[in-house]
């Protein structure tokens, strides 16, 4: 079983990954505060895109990811690394 | 054993291609198809590119590999969530996968809900994915870096951008810079796609080497006026309408220069295959569905004086579907204008939703409903049929299906969104999907100068399997469409129906039986994975 640390980790190198090649100008290195639309510029199309990275890499599929992209029936304004990984926490074995 | 090539053009019919071959513009397709053969090809029960492609490439309808739409809705915590299909969501054996398990080599190119990428025997590369996300999308991963590498490849050119597709089902006007614009991308794309094509085709040949070409949809849905030649002559008036018509014309035209082209490259004697995954026409109108739906007490809006602006058909956010309609008070409601289908929300332990007794009377309630709706305007029955999911979809997953689809009688797409009447017409004619897509074949086996009756588009995965020399599984709805092949060569070549696919997700978390666990094991090794 992953510590915190290592699924925060492992969450940063995914979503390194994915952005390699996007030329989004974001200086500093990606990390638990990094948000994901402001600094990324991730559309609602990326978020979907990265669940399945996400759930990949883990080898576990249908994890409640509307807890934390959605609410009020819409896509939330704006999500950081940490929430990402804390919610894995929360429901990866 | 030859090579087999494949060209799927999305939304192709030959209401246009017959015309674009007699004037001149597809001189290499009149050939090719003069000197082959041509049927038409039946789509899926709803026209639509993700169930109709994905049943091309598993030979089987979409009540057997789950695919029905480009988005399902999930029932969550009382609400609705969307959720996007991919590859993983497809429930069949692709051929990608059968062919590559059977020892041959495949390439398969853009070819709608391949990502994420699964391992095959050679490359694949999925379409309908934003630039951004290709990497993923690419087998062998490694090969998405040649593709960059490659000269004159763009490779932000091959994605699909979402912004600029969503305009098909928009509605809405783009100004005469932006058409020409829009029109020059989607050229630029296929051109990207070619070059692609070419490199696997002159680098590293496959026995099986397949690409689509979806401009074709793209530019059929907001010029269609300009493209269909019965239209055309009426609007194609002004300067900038004759430079739009032009540049589409442009656009045919490359693709016909591809296709003869990747005809070249495949060799003396190989087999070609272009085909499409649903045809093309047009519609005047725009059904309501969900304002028919809340006007028979069965729906809800969120904010009931959001009235549509007229041509279009959905919200300009995906996300925004959730938003239109008030969920809590909601029994039945249509989710996308792509699917033309009305999901019917069960109570489950006394839930919100209708309860399982009442199911069926409640479902013959709206179909029935739908078809005595009449126009008041004109008098006339707009819709043409009302197919439950079992009518529609039978099999195995028919239940992940629309409760009902609707099919008009022009083949539009309803709209989603409110408006102050159910069925209104257009300001001007506009493209639609159709039943009827194209079949052309030619090269050796294939009869010369035929034109075979009509055939299911769940044929075309067996055709493929067949011309490879492979065995078709007997649990492929499809058939191989033997009058398109010659007597000797069906003598010499018989089809074999022996064998079955394996279960699309045998790899991930599903239990396999034993033939099925062998048949991975060997699939893996023949990969290198595994010793």
């Amino acid at each position: 079983m992953k510590t915190k640390e290592e699924i925060l980790e492992d969450t940063i190198g995914i979503i390194n990954e994915m952005t390699s090649d996007w030329d989004i100008g974001f200086s500093g290195g990606i990390n638990a505060d990094t948000k994901l639309i402001e600094d990324l510029g991730f559309e609602s199309i990326d978020v979907v895109q990265l669940v399945g990275a996400i759930e990949e890499h883990f080898q576990k599929s249908g994890l409640p990811f509307e807890e934390i992209l959605i609410k009020d029936g819409n896509y939330v304004d704006e999500i950081r690394v940490s929430e990402i990984a804390e919610f894995l926490n929360r429901h990866l074995d | 054993m030859k090579k087999t090539v494949f060209i799927g053009l999305d939304g192709a019919t030959f209401a246009v291609l017959d015309r674009m071959m007699e004037e001149g513009v597809m001189p290499f397709l009149k050939e090719f198809s003069a000197n082959g053969s041509r049927a038409e090809l039946h789509s899926t029960s709803n026209p639509l590119t993700p169930p109709a492609w994905i049943s091309l490439v598993t030979g089987k309808g979409p009540g057997d590999h789950g695919i029905f739409d480009f988005l399902r809705p999930e029932e969550k915590g009382g609400g609705i969530v969307m959720k996007l299909n991919d590859s993983k969501d497809i429930k069949s054996e692709t051929i990608w996968s059968i062919a590559s398990r059977q020892g041959k080599r495949i390439a398969s190119l853009n070819f709608y809900g391949m990502s994420p990428a699964q391992p095959v025997s050679g490359y694949l590369v999925s379409g309908f994915i934003p630039w951004k996300h290709l990497k993923r999308a690419t087998y062998p991963q490694e090969f998405y870096e040649t593709m960059k590498s490659l000269d004159g490849v763009d490779i932000k050119s091959l994605g699909f951008h979402l912004e600029q597709e969503k305009k098909c089902f928009q509605g809405g006007k783009m100004d005469h810079a932006e058409s020409l614009a829009w029109i020059r991308s989607h050229i630029d794309r296929e051109r990207n796609w070619f070059k692609i094509l070419s490199h696997i085709m002159q680098n590293d040949p496959c026995d099986l080497t397949a690409v689509v070409f979806d401009g074709v949809d793209k530019l059929q849905h907001l010029f269609w006026p300009y493209i269909f030649g019965e239209l055309a002559c009426s609007t194609v008036v002004t300067p900038e309408q004759k430079e739009i018509r032009e540049l589409c014309l442009d656009y045919y035209r490359a693709i016909d220069r591809y296709i003869s082209e990747a005809v070249a490259m495949a060799g003396p004697g190989a087999r070609v295959f272009i085909a499409s995954d649903h045809g093309f026409g047009t519609t005047e109108e725009i059904f309501y569905l969900n304002k028919w739906l809340h006007d028979h007490g069965v729906l809800e809006w969120s904010e009931p004086n959001n009235i549509a602006e007229p041509g279009k058909l959905t919200e300009g956010r995906i996300s925004s579907h959730t938003g239109v309609i008030d969920f809590n008070k909601t029994l039945a409601y249509c989710w996308t204008p792509s699917s033309n289908g009305i999901y019917i929300r069960r109570s489950i332990d006394g839930g919100p939703g209708v309860k399982p007794e009442e199911y069926e009377g409640f479902r013959e309630g709206i179909r029935k409903g739908l078809l005595e709706y009449v126009d008041p305007g004109t008098g006339r029955r707009p819709v043409k049929s009302v197919l439950t999911r079992e009518e529609a979809f039978p099999g195995r997953y028919s239940h992940l299906a629309p409760d009902l689809t609707v099919l008009m009688d022009d083949g539009g797409m309803v709209s989603i969104l409110n408006s102050d009447k159910t069925l209104k017409k257009r300001d001007e004619p506009a493209g639609c999907h159709r039943l009827e897509g194209v079949f052309i074949a030619g090269g050796e086996g294939i009869k010369k100068g035929f034109s075979a009756d009509a055939f299911s588009i769940e044929d075309v995965a067996p055709c493929l399997l067949y011309s490879l020399g492979l065995p078709v599984p007997e649990d492929m709805q499809g058939r191989v469409p033997s009058a398109v092949f010659e007597d000797d060569y069906l003598r010499t070549c018989p089809i074999r129906v022996e064998g079955r696919t394996l279960g699309a997700d045998c790899s991930r978390d599903k239990a396999l039986d034993s033939a099925d666990s062998s048949a991975v094991m060997s699939q893996l090794r023949m990969l290198g994975y595994i010793e």
